[in-house]
């Protein structure tokens, strides 16, 4: 579980920018840290990063520093449990689609379901647009009309392999091994002399051995749920639609940032440069299924056999373990 | 919430005094580690939960339901079914009530009124209707679902795969007659209420509790249905490996950053306040500056998928019918010995629920102290003195520890962990009620 190193501050008014004002200079050359000090200013929010350096560098190449549109919640810095492994994460992407997420640097969700929320955006622009009309901007109507159909259509569950509200992903979560074919490989993150063995044990080669993270964004699609509808509804001004988009409170503020994208940490890959005949010896092991355990320093993992591949004396592979991971929930922030 | 590392320390302390001149109080380390715990019992908390309390429990308990035998069960009932004091207890001697029986005692004496016969005769008609529309419904559904068995072969045949997203393009196709008898069901069933007399909604709460009784009754035990919260007790199950991943951890050290205030909601079973840690023999207490004396010491808390769990009554509960007898829309027999006797609210007879709690796999201390501290900390939390960490203790009290596993490790360290073959509660988190009946009026002058 990466642990949790920096907490960014953005400062809302001028007593907090002079306090981290007042901070950078205690603690650090000013100067030094000048830069970050200026991204501060233009993020737009509170977040809490990793020391995964590799994921923290996709994420940024992502989304930019420029954070105010969006709000990034690093899952192993909340306590949650959130299992993205084949068999448990139909549950987990279920419950991060149907809630939204509370405007504060540690992921918590809110406790009310996304579908209700919406639905009470919903009627709340239907009284707007039955009673006053004018207010709306033009072509809201017609937005509004073709979400509550939307809406209306997965209201209801149908029979067992049907459920309300459902939601997909891409790449499809329900679709075996997609999810590790589909992950990036990032920059080396480790390196050690080790060895690789045949899974008995019984025969060891010495190996340079470099790890690679391996990460995939996952987008959340909701059928039912109407973003050109939330963006517009975001920018109205009457108080009883600003109150969705709103900051804090207990009921306040539902929609202000909904889950778009999860990032998952798949099982690292590896290489391992070789000497003399190990090569020969390793590609016997593998054609024998006996391939293989990979040792670094005193912990050692295994190869999934299906994807060792070789180029000149570094043979590639992606490890069995650990299991894959939740790194991040990217969520949509709107509202002021 | 929230709070500064390197950069920003300095900025909240100060920002943190702005809209309480009491806050700006420099906090001893002892507060302060207690807050640190809450920081970590916070994060996994569903947000928004600013009624309720949180009770960390100063013995931690195996959450022994995960397992769903018989026996474990009544402890669930024991723990989700308490009707907490403000504090909570799971000393059986504070617990005599249980909403079960309360609640029975209360929905077996409710006085369901006559029905008038136009109304009666209204109700009948939109049950009828009612049940011509589900008949509708369910045809509709088995030719749907049939329809889609043969959708999902096909797929299968051509090598696609059976995804949420072919369902989703299946429902879109032929979803709409579906859609349509769903609406009608709908509206018949929004008749249907509106015509049902309070005798026939608030029957249905009565016969719910009377099968559930009559249910406990038979399996021998005793056991209310109660939510255990367990799905997620089953996806905890597996415990982490030491230097494995899923832990939590709070690292305590001779000074700390924390400066934060915090909310009142919190209670820690007699232990809330004072020494965090007490490890001298007879339950004395150690200010934290003498316990953890330089910077290379530390006392380290590790938790296994700290994780919530929702606790509460099970599908026999219905509240509506409870704020209905306390409002006096229902009346109780003459001789129910509850008549008269408010249900919900600070005065009534379920002033707090449980809610849920907070639990691990698996809960790991680990000391790095001076020889003195070391030994005093290794000798007590085996033995018969017991020690304390924050609101928990270890040893002590007769060998009820649920910390069996002793590690001895080189250069001054020594720990215990958690040896159960289920997840632990560490804290119990309680709502308090509130009642739908009108405020009492003061007496006249």
């Amino acid at each position: 579980m990466p642990s949790v190193s920096v907490l960014r501050a953005f400062p809302r008014s001028l007593i907090a920018t002079l306090c981290i004002m007042a901070g950078v200079l205690i603690s650090l050359p000013f100067w030094q840290h000048f830069g970050t000090l200026s991204s501060h200013l233009a993020s737009g929010n509170w977040e809490i990063t990793s020391d995964n350096e590799a994921v923290e560098k996709q994420l940024a190449l992502k989304y930019g520093a420029d954070r105010t549109g969006i709000a990034v919640h690093r899952v192993a810095s909340s306590g949650l449990l959130l299992p993205v492994t084949e068999d448990s994460r139909a549950a987990t992407i279920d419950q991060v689609a149907h809630l939204s997420v509370a405007e504060q640097p540690a992921l918590r969700f809110i406790g009310i379901p996304l579908q209700v929320s919406y639905d009470q955006l919903l009627r709340t622009l239907e009284q707007i647009s039955a009673n006053a009309p004018e207010t709306l901007p033009k072509g809201t109507a017609g937005l509004l009309k073709a979400a509550r159909q939307e809406y209306e259509g997965v209201r209801e569950d149908q029979g067992l392999d049907f459920a309300p509200f459902p939601v997909t992903t891409t790449p499809d979560f329900d679709v075996e091994g997609d999810w590790g074919r589909k992950a990036v490989t990032l920059e080396q993150n480790g390196r050690c002399t080790g060895s690789v063995s045949q899974l008995s044990g019984a025969e060891t080669v010495p190996a340079d051995i470099r790890t690679f993270p391996r990460a995939l964004e996952v987008e959340l699609e909701r059928p039912w749920l109407s973003n050109p509808l939330l963006d517009a509804a975001s920018r109205l001004p009457m108080p009883a639609v600003r109150r969705f988009f709103a900051g804090q409170g207990p009921t306040d503020g539902a929609l202000r940032l909904i889950p778009q994208a999860i990032w998952v940490l798949e099982t690292d890959a590896l290489s391992a440069s070789v000497d003399g005949d190990a090569k020969t010896k390793i590609t016997s092991w593998v054609k024998d299924n006996a391939c293989c355990r990979v040792t670094c320093l005193e912990r050692s993992f295994t190869v999934e056999p299906g994807t060792v591949r070789w180029k000149d004396k570094t043979v590639f592979g992606v490890l069995t373990s650990p299991k894959q991971q939740l790194f991040a929930i990217v969520s949509k922030r709107r509202g002021n | 919430m929230a709070r500064c590392g390197v950069l920003g320390g300095v900025c909240l302390s100060l920002l943190a005094s702005i809209p309480k001149a009491a806050s700006s109080q420099v906090k001893t380390l002892d507060e302060q580690a207690y807050d640190v715990v809450w920081d970590k019992f916070e994060k996994v908390l569903p947000a928004n939960t600013s009624f309720e309390q949180v009770h960390a429990l100063k013995v931690i308990v195996p959450a022994t339901w995960a397992n769903q035998d018989e026996e474990s069960l009544i402890e669930l009932q024991n723990m989700a079914g308490a009707i907490p004091d403000e504090v909570f207890s799971i000393d059986p001697g504070r617990m005599k009530r249980r909403l079960h029986k309360i609640y029975s005692d209360y929905v077996l004496d409710v006085n369901l009124p006559d029905v008038p016969a136009d109304q009666q005769a209204k109700f009948d008609a939109a049950s009828k209707a009612y049940d011509d529309v589900l008949q509708l419904y369910w045809t509709r559904l088995d030719t749907y679902n049939s329809r889609w068995d043969k959708y999902a072969a096909d797929l299968e045949r051509r090598k696609e795969p059976v995804t949420a997203r072919a369902k989703l393009r299946f429902r879109k196709q032929y979803g709409k007659d579906m859609l349509d008898v769903q609406n009608r069901l709908d509206t018949a069933a929004r008749e249907l209420q509106k015509y049902a007399p309070a005798a026939s909604q608030y029957g249905k709460a009565v016969r719910a509790i009377r099968e559930e009784i009559a249910g406990a009754q038979s399996d021998q035990v005793g056991t209310f249905d109660y939510d255990g919260g367990f799905a997620t007790l089953k996806a905890i199950k597996d415990d982490c490996a030491d230097d494995g991943k899923g832990w939590d951890e709070i690292a305590l050290k001779s000074s700390m950053s924390s400066q934060e205030t915090r909310s009142s909601n919190w209670n820690a079973n007699g232990s809330w306040g004072g020494s965090f840690f007490s490890i001298g023999g007879g339950g004395g207490s150690s200010e934290y500056s003498n316990v953890l004396k330089t910077a290379d010491q530390s006392v380290t808390l590790r938790f296994c998928n700290l994780t919530y769990i929702s606790l509460g009554p099970g599908s026999w509960w219905d509240a509506d019918l409870l704020q209905a007898i306390d409002r006096g829309a229902l009346t109780l027999k003459d001789t129910s010995p509850m008549k008269g006797k408010r249900i919900f609210g600070p005065d009534g007879q379920i002033p707090r629920l449980v809610k849920g709690a907070v639990v691990a796999r698996r809960v790991v201390f680990m000391a790095q102290l001076d020889e003195t501290n070391l030994n005093e900390f290794r000798k007590n939390s085996s033995g018969s003195g017991g020690v304390r960490i924050g609101p928990w203790s270890i040893g002590g009290g007769g060998g009820s520890t649920q910390f069996r596993r002793e590690y001895n490790e080189a250069q001054g360290k020594y720990g215990r962990s958690t040896n159960t073959d289920v997840p632990v509660i560490l804290a119990i988190i309680t709502e308090p009620t509130v009642s739908e009946a009108p405020a009492p009026t003061a007496p006249a002058q």
